[in-house]
């Protein structure tokens, strides 16, 4: 004697309906545990998606050579910074002279810059840089042109400015062509970067650049003057061929850069050697870290959840003895009795599951609002809440379900 | 058995020569014993007793008598220790929880003293529960309710909840869900019990007219006398043992002289 699933979940949500309250106070254990589920995987997605992006946006299979020694922290993040080496443009020409499987390549030496046009200023970064930088970094300009091999050759005072510049100084008016001064020195403005964003290294428009040979013979002769005459660079930039030669590579550089820098065989390199994919684990570490944290608040809340539900299903059956025996008097089988509060318990459980991913989507979506990615709320995951919530139901109505089902009709009917 | 006999001739006799109908309740030596702890208390002690089609009947005895076991087990709701019990020509006293359920549903029409509806559930849908675990479709369902609930007088009252309906109006429900599956008997377990004496007559005259004109066979179980002179056989049950069966010579009649709500059958 089967009672079709249509009539049981309609007599589930009679049941639910007449103890409102109950069945709120009830579900909400399992929807903060379902809008947790949720929330933690349209956010961990979108911060996946955003940190492989900026890593692609600057450019793939890019290689940075900077000076000191940067301190892997103890869960393979980046740590504090060492020596004060530095790196030479001598350095960059022996690299690119002797390593192979590099595609393309470029040096910048970076520091800061007052920019002033007529009354307006802006205190912003100047990287001077090869012509290269703007294929190696994947970043165009968005109008006008980049440094060319021409200006580099004449050191001319000539810059690229960023967006964040671009607005301060020229919130209306065309730059091309004006003159701008940066610390007192004037500058023809050539063109326009490309908007970048903030990131997590933050805000990558506040930045112009220069040729290489303007910043570290005019701009910044001092700071760019190493004891040894040879001119600084901040970063070296490659581009290799393809991420199987990068090992090979970074070998490579690091045996022309250990002896250029004359290091004895037991000394720590005076240069770090980032590679993207190294920074991708690094996050990714960092990402399924905080992936495990909230999905453990996610299973306690569940579980929670699941025993407030096999409380107040108890409770339910207790409340309701007279209506089991009335039941089974009229002829629902021990199994037609188990299923309806099973049932219940499983609706119970997914109205609450319901709402958890109206809070999830809610929780995921409000987040993104105060930080830079957007939350992916993938089909999937919610598939995944459902299922996690209607599983929840199943395994915690199921004791409380079989303890209706074995109900004594007679004494359930005699039970006041 | 003395009893046994006599109303086997009875309705023999009634039957004017006619070959004996097979009997809707055959119960063969029955015993029910209950274990309390190490203590074995007897609640029936061997009851036989055949019930035919159409027949209109009270158990009595009082409390303690055995009344009580002796109707769960004719309302398979509990088991007999030893002896068979023939409902319907089946033998149900070996059945297992689910196979009893079905019986129940199919051949069993339950009224109990307290009525026994579903709270926040219409008088219909009251009804109609039992065709839900018949696994009836939803149409027929409603069709069938509504018709059983006219047949108690309750056409006008199908959307009612049972907190809007009087004591007897509330029992009328619960006859129309005894009835609505067409069971092979109708049990009622102190019916009046909770009602006032005119509330009482109307379910009373309700059931002799289910019987009468629909020939539904009705077992009262009461230690009522007034509810037992309204039937026309008194089965008396004392210790465990059935000690009377007697017709009713001149049974009372419940139903005023003018009609009540009309019966649709």
């Amino acid at each position: 004697m089967n009672i079709g699933i249509a009539e049981a979940i309609g007599l589930a949500l009679r049941a639910i309906g007449a103890n409102r309250l109950r069945a709120f106070l009830t579900l909400i254990g399992i929807s903060i545990g379902i809008s947790a589920v949720i929330a933690l995987l349209s956010i961990g997605t979108g911060v996946q998606d955003y940190i492989n992006n900026q890593f692609t946006s600057a450019g793939t299979n890019l290689l940075g050579i900077v000076p000191g020694r940067i301190q892997r922290g103890p869960g393979g993040g980046p740590g504090s910074f060492g020596s004060s080496a530095f790196l030479t443009l001598g350095d960059y020409r022996a690299v690119v002279a002797n390593v192979s499987n590099i595609e393309a390549h470029a040096a910048d030496f970076t520091s800061t810059g007052n920019f002033a046009y007529e009354s307006r200023t802006s205190q912003v970064q100047v990287s001077g840089v090869t012509p290269s930088f703007s294929q190696v970094r994947n970043w165009r300009p968005s109008i006008g042109r980049f440094i060319e091999e021409a200006d580099n050759t004449s050191r001319s005072r000539v810059v690229v400015l960023g967006q964040t510049v671009r607005k301060d100084l020229f919130p209306e008016e065309d730059p091309i062509g004006k003159q701008v001064k940066i610390n007192g020195l004037p500058f023809r403005v050539i063109g326009v970067m490309e908007e970048k964003g903030a990131s997590f290294l933050g805000d990558q428009d506040a930045i112009a650049f220069i040729p290489l040979s303007t910043a570290q013979e005019r701009l910044f002769p001092q700071l760019a003057q190493a004891q040894t005459g040879d001119r600084i660079v901040s970063t070296i930039y490659l581009q290799v061929t393809s991420d199987a030669v990068r090992p090979q590579v970074e070998a490579d550089v690091r045996e022309i850069l250990r002896e250029r820098h004359r290091l004895a065989p037991d000394d720590e390199d005076d240069f770090s050697i980032i590679s993207q994919t190294e920074l991708l684990e690094t996050f990714g570490a960092v990402t399924s870290v905080l992936t495990l944290f909230l999905g453990a608040i996610a299973a306690i809340s569940l579980l929670v959840g699941g025993i407030g539900i096999m409380n107040i299903m108890l409770v339910s059956v207790t409340e309701r003895t007279r209506e089991i025996g009335l039941r089974k008097a009229i002829g629902a089988t021990p199994a037609a009795i188990q299923g309806q509060f099973l049932i219940e318990a499983v609706v119970l459980s997914m109205i609450g599951g319901l709402f958890g991913i109206l809070l999830g989507v809610g929780l995921a979506l409000g987040v993104t609002r105060f930080v830079d990615f957007d939350a992916i709320v993938q089909p999937q995951a919610v598939v995944l809440a459902v299922g996690f919530s209607a599983a929840v139901g199943l395994f915690f109505g199921l004791y409380p379900a079989r303890r209706a089902s074995k109900l004594n009709p007679i004494e359930a009917l005699r039970f006041e | 058995m003395v009893a046994e006999a006599i109303v086997s001739s009875r309705v023999a006799g009634e039957q004017n020569g006619k070959p004996e109908p097979m009997p809707v309740i055959d119960v063969r030596n029955v015993t029910k014993i209950y274990k309390m702890g190490d203590i074995e208390v007897p609640a029936l002690r061997g009851v036989s007793l055949k019930i035919y089609p159409g027949e209109l009947v009270a158990i009595m005895g009082p409390s303690g008598s055995g009344k009580s076991t002796l109707m769960n087990i004719l309302g398979c709701l509990d088991q007999p220790t030893s002896g068979s019990y023939f409902l319907d020509g089946l033998d149900v006293s070996k059945l297992n929880d689910s196979k009893l359920a079905e019986i129940r549903n199919r051949k069993i029409g339950f009224v109990f003293q307290s009525f026994n509806l579903l709270r926040r559930t219409s008088a219909i849908e009251n009804v109609e529960q039992p065709l839900i675990y018949a696994g009836v479709k939803a149409k027929e369902r409603r069709a069938r309710a509504k018709a059983a609930l006219e047949a108690v007088g309750l056409g006008n009252r199908l959307d009612h909840h049972p907190n809007e309906l009087s004591g007897g109006q509330q029992q009328r429900v619960a006859i129309a869900r005894a009835l609505v599956n067409n069971p092979a008997i109708i049990l009622a377990d102190e019916p009046t019990g909770n009602l006032d004496s005119k509330s009482g007559a109307e379910i009373m005259c309700i059931f002799q007219r289910l019987n009468m004109e629909r020939g539904d066979t009705v077992i009262f179980v009461t230690h009522d006398p007034r509810i037992a002179a309204h039937t026309r056989r008194i089965i008396r049950i004392a210790d465990g043992l059935i000690v009377g069966d007697e017709p009713v010579a001149d049974p009372l009649m419940a139903c005023p002289d003018q009609p009540l709500p009309d019966f649709k059958h």
